[in-house]
């Protein structure tokens, strides 16, 4: 056999264990942040910004496990028209707050340089870069070099869209598209109307891509459902299929 | 004993003057001239006065010194004097008024009088209408009014009078007030031929950085606040600060801060960003504002290791390692000097009663150290969005009851169906800080079909506080 015959049983090998992998979307979303990666994240709809934010986070909350900084960079108009992050909420949500910096810029330019600069540097474990025009400044060049200064970094580069993400060209990843859902509810008393509990969100995984092929091939078809917040044992979503993201703080309702 | 040294602005001796440089206003020579002594204070209409004391052998005398002012400033194209004394009241009226360049120092009154008596009474810096007076009724000249009776003279023109003769004579003394207060350490650099590309610019700070890092070790101290001055040929003075979060005595560092500086100020005008023109003949660093910096551990061979100081932020951050605490400050730092300081912050959580001010943000660093934050707590906190609108919006509501919670809702022009809500959460206004006319908040959280989750609130109890509330819309949850 020659070595090409080798190489390519690997790859192939390779190939068949991602596709395994990919059918548990855990593997990607906690794979292998260490080595520095490019995330895009982007709402359904225009009005999933806010869920798409949540989920972020809860990247950004899951790449905290290793020590460093976690920055938002964020642009002044996208600070003033979808809201500013609140600090308490960004607490609740599970986000180490002693650890957090904001960084707000006054356009793309900046929010790249600002992106690059954090995601380089080694005192930050995750980076997320809010982008207003997202499609248009931070095209497949941009995005190279973000993912470069990640991988120098070992950080986890975050790009969150602020609209639905179409015609995106970027070196990015993995791609998320995220919507909201209804989440699990109380009961209440007095037969009203019931009581929200913790947040929940569609996932679907457009792209995963990486130069190992470690993410395998998703189906872009396919929407996962997961609920952020509740202890493991208790994750499943309303319909049935669920993500293990969340690692559990608080255990409020339990 | 202190030395003064006042300029005086005479006419322009060359026509071009205005065209070759800036017009020279006192503040501009103020600025100008401390290039001989960083106490300036301009001194309004036509000069400035410098404090020269321990200033004037490094420009070889104070004769020397002076010289080279005149002639320095004749080159700009401007005819000048320059005069000392041990007063500023003396220094100025030489300047005018003098015969003399200088009244030696520790000169006593006989002295004093015998220089200056023959100047007219203007000398005292009086007003034209004061000094006119004066010399109507023929006091012309300052020995005339030493040697009269102090009482009346006072009581018809001021008492004024004798506080500037008194100035003058070196009888009381009177501080100037310097446009910028001296730095706690500065360093710098001149060139016989001025320099005007930006890498020689930034090389240059560069060296001056190490200067200082040296000159801050030697004192066991670290800069937190820096400018760099460059004065430009042709008069012009630039001034670059920047401030560090942490005691910073590493001369790469401070090279790097003014770099991003340097290269903000740049992308700010989109041209040449030192507007160098004819080039910079003398640059300087100036550490501002020092902190202690404990001593530098040379461990082992390894010499970029600064022991970390204690603070709340480096605490939470050195429990990994120290070089990670200093990458941090590093990125902070780089960050604030580019896109400002108070665009990098850290948010802190407030003891405050309205959502609103729950939280603020802090430049991320100012935060001192040593200095007392609160911290946010580990407790089970109140579910509160992640994303808080500035200005809470307005939002129509349909309700089953008036007092009830909505059922549907729309807010930016869509209809929302309230599929599960939980509230009221009452929050009143700050009584007994505010006026007592805010109303009550009835905050809800609310979830709707689609699986969007609100936080919304009621302004104003149905019915005591207001006939109809209104609802707004003040956050979004994840």
């Amino acid at each position: 056999m020659s070595q090409g015959g080798s190489s390519e049983q690997v790859g192939f090998l390779r190939a068949a264990i991602a596709r395994i992998e990919a059918q548990n979307p855990a593997g990607a979303l906690a794979a292998n942040t260490a080595q520095g990666r490019l995330c895009e994240i982007a709402p359904a709809t225009s009005a999933d910004g806010a869920a798409a934010c949540g989920f972020a986070l809860s990247l950004a909350i899951a790449a905290a496990a290793r020590p460093g900084l976690i920055v938002w960079v964020m642009e002044d108009f996208v600070f003033h028209e979808n809201g500013a992050p609140y600090g308490p909420g960004l607490h609740h949500h599970g986000l180490p707050m002693e650890r957090f910096v904001l960084v707000r810029t006054e356009g793309p330019r900046q929010t790249l340089w600002a992106l690059e600069e954090a995601l380089k540097s080694r005192a930050c474990a995750a980076a997320i870069g809010e982008l207003r025009d997202g499609a248009r400044h931070f095209d497949l060049s941009a995005t190279r070099r973000l993912i470069l200064a990640a991988r120098a970094g070992r950080s986890e580069g975050l790009l969150l869209h602020t609209r639905p993400a179409q015609g995106l060209s970027t070196a990015a990843q993995l791609r998320f598209e995220v919507s909201g859902q209804p989440g699990p509810t109380l009961v209440s008393a007095g037969g009203r109307r019931p009581i929200p509990t913790h947040p929940a969100w569609g996932v679907r995984v457009l792209k995963a891509r990486a130069a190992d092929g470690q993410y395998g091939h998703p189906d872009a078809e396919r929407r996962r459902d997961m609920i952020w917040g509740r202890p493991l044992q208790q994750q499943k979503g309303p319909s049935g299929d669920a993500l293990s993201l969340g690692t559990d703080r608080r255990q409020k309702l339990a | 004993m202190t030395r003064y040294l006042s300029v005086r602005i005479g006419g322009k001796s060359s026509p071009d003057a205005e065209i070759l440089t800036p017009r020279l206003t006192p503040a501009r020579l103020a600025d100008w001239c401390r290039r001989f002594t960083p106490l300036a204070a301009p001194d309004a209409p036509d000069g400035a006065m410098l404090d020269i004391s321990g200033a004037a052998h490094l420009f070889g005398g104070e004769n020397a010194l002076a010289a080279e002012i005149e002639t320095r400033l004749a080159k700009l194209g401007y005819e000048a004097r320059a005069a000392l004394a041990d007063t500023p009241e003396a220094a100025w009226a030489l300047a005018r008024y003098g015969g003399v360049r200088a009244i030696p120092e520790g000169a006593d009154e006989k002295v004093l009088r015998r220089l200056l008596g023959a100047l007219p009474v203007a000398a005292l810096r009086l007003d034209p209408e004061t000094a006119y007076a004066l010399s109507q009724t023929g006091l012309k000249r300052i020995d005339d009014l030493i040697l009269r009776p102090r009482a009346p003279i006072a009581a018809r023109f001021g008492a004024h009078v004798f506080t500037r003769l008194d100035g003058l004579l070196g009888r009381t003394r009177s501080p100037i007030t310097p446009r910028f207060e001296a730095p706690v350490y500065l360093v710098e650099r001149r060139f016989a031929d001025p320099i005007a590309r930006r890498d020689d610019v930034e090389g240059a700070l560069a060296m001056l950085a190490g200067d200082l890092t040296r000159l801050l070790e030697r004192h066991g101290e670290g800069a937190r606040q820096l400018e760099a001055t460059l004065f430009r040929a042709d008069g012009a003075v630039r001034r670059i600060a920047a401030a560090s979060s942490r005691p910073l005595r590493d001369a790469s560092a401070i090279a790097r801060l003014f770099h991003e500086r340097i290269k903000a100020a740049g992308e700010a005008r989109d041209e040449d960003p030192l507007d160098s023109g004819y080039g910079f003949d003398l640059l300087r660093l100036a550490a501002l504002e020092v902190e202690r910096l404990g001593e530098r551990q040379e461990a082992l061979g390894r010499q970029d290791f600064v022991l970390p100081i204690e603070t709340p932020r480096r605490r939470a951050a050195t429990e990994t390692a120290p070089e990670m605490a200093e990458d941090l400050t590093d990125l902070v730092d780089r960050l604030g000097a580019r896109l400002g300081l108070r665009r990098v912050m850290r948010l802190v959580p407030q003891d405050a009663h309205l959502p609103e001010f729950a939280v603020i943000a802090m430049p991320a660093a100012q935060m001192r150290s040593g200095g007392r934050e609160a911290s946010w707590s580990s407790e089970t906190a109140l579910p509160r969005p992640i994303r808080m609108f500035e200005r809470p919006e307005p939002v129509e509501t349909m309700a089953e009851a008036p007092d009830g919670p909505p059922l549907r809702f729309r807010w930016r022009r869509v209809l929302h169906e309230v599929a599960a809500i939980e509230g009221p959460e009452r929050i009143s206004s700050e009584w007994w800080k505010h006026d007592a006319h805010a109303l009550t908040r009835d905050y809800f959280r609310v979830e709707d079909r689609k699986g969007h989750r609100f936080w919304m609130y009621r302004e104003g109890l149905y019915g005591v506080e207001a006939p109809r509330p209104r609802w707004f819309m003040q956050g979004l949850f994840a």
